[in-house]
């Protein structure tokens, strides 16, 4: 996990090179989360450092740099995300009274349930779920990263685990308790 | 981050680690510094774009003025024209010369009346702060005294 203040002074071409050479590919990682096709979610990453790149002598180094690009990174997937929806209507549309295409069956093979049920979730979601256990962010400074409050991170974590835990129900035997508490809707809220 | 792992049981985090560890992004340059540097060498141009541009706009304002795509012609125009210019437009360097014994009782609107208007006798001379010697040609024709009271 990074640390806050990275050393990295805003502006200088060199500590970029260096945050990109470092975070980019757990950048990817996280689009790759809520994202299912690689190149939209390598479009996504390089776009998230374009953005960073062009603002990087207005960033503040009192969060950490990569959670910076995280947040950009996680907007440009939402954005993705919504266009591919609507593009996915469109297509909708236009394939009405036709029986839609079959999915690819080595695709589905090889596709990991877990992510196939984080790319399921919206994306606010996932990205919550990846950078709290994938990262090691703690709430706030997932809410840091995310311009949101910690409440709501801990709110977004706890839908995402029953969203995940629904999902994952058969495979899901890695010692998870059956359901959630309040005490352990709490332990989000308040860490 | 004990916590965290809870809710979703304690190979959670471990299980996504794995997962995501599998997921190799492949190299490809970055690309903010492609950006980069397509920008910079956009800018690098630019100077010789604006003259371009200016050049052009003013041979295309040239040709429409004169009817003429020959720049000698343009040349000539603005020769024809600034020599003409002194002899239809006398006003402004009458009123460079105002009588000397002029009042300065009212508003100076230098600017704003045609020259035509200049040479009629007024209530209201318009004074000169600093009148020029010597470029006035025709000084007789201005009303001497008419704004004095």
């Amino acid at each position: 996990m990074p640390e806050p203040g990275d050393d990295y002074r805003p502006g200088s071409r060199e500590d970029f090179d260096r945050l990109y050479r470092t975070s980019y590919p757990r950048v990817y990682r996280t689009v790759a989360a809520i994202l299912s096709d690689s190149e939209a979610a390598e479009d996504c990453a390089q776009d998230a450092f374009v953005q960073a790149f062009q603002a990087w002598s207005r960033w503040r180094p009192d969060a950490p740099a990569e959670a910076w690009v995280h947040r950009i990174a996680v907007n440009s997937a939402i954005s993705y995300r919504r266009s591919e929806r609507l593009r996915r209507v469109g297509e909708v549309l236009r394939r009405l009274g036709r029986p839609a295409p079959p999915a690819d069956p080595a695709d589905v093979a090889t596709r990991p349930d877990l992510l196939t049920a984080l790319r399921s979730l919206p994306p606010k979601l996932a990205a919550a779920i990846v950078l709290r256990h994938y990262h090691g962010y703690n709430n706030r400074e997932i809410a840091a990263a995310l311009g949101v409050s910690e409440r709501t991170i801990g709110t977004r974590l706890h839908q995402a685990g029953e969203r995940l835990r629904a999902a994952l129900a058969p495979s899901f035997s890695l010692g998870a308790p059956p359901a959630f508490t309040s005490d352990q809707r709490e332990s989000y809220v308040e860490d | 981050m004990s916590k965290t792992e809870d809710p979703l049981g304690p190979g959670f985090a471990h299980r996504l680690r794995l997962e995501l560890d599998r997921i190799q992004p492949r190299w490809s340059p970055p690309r903010y510094a492609t950006t980069q540097r397509r920008r910079v060498a956009g800018w690098r141009f630019a100077p010789v774009a604006l003259v371009i541009s200016v050049a052009g706009l003013v041979a295309l304002t040239a040709t429409v003025a004169t009817g003429s795509t020959n720049p000698v012609v343009w040349t000539e125009r603005v020769v024809t024209t600034i020599h003409s210019e002194p002899a239809a437009s006398p006003a402004p360097e009458q009123h460079q010369a105002p009588p000397a014994d002029a009042q300065t009782d009212g508003p100076v609107h230098a600017s704003s009346a045609p020259p035509a208007q200049r040479t009629e006798p007024s209530n209201r001379p318009e004074p000169k702060e600093s009148p020029e010697p010597g470029v006035s040609p025709e000084p007789s024709d201005l009303p001497r005294g008419e704004g004095d009271h």
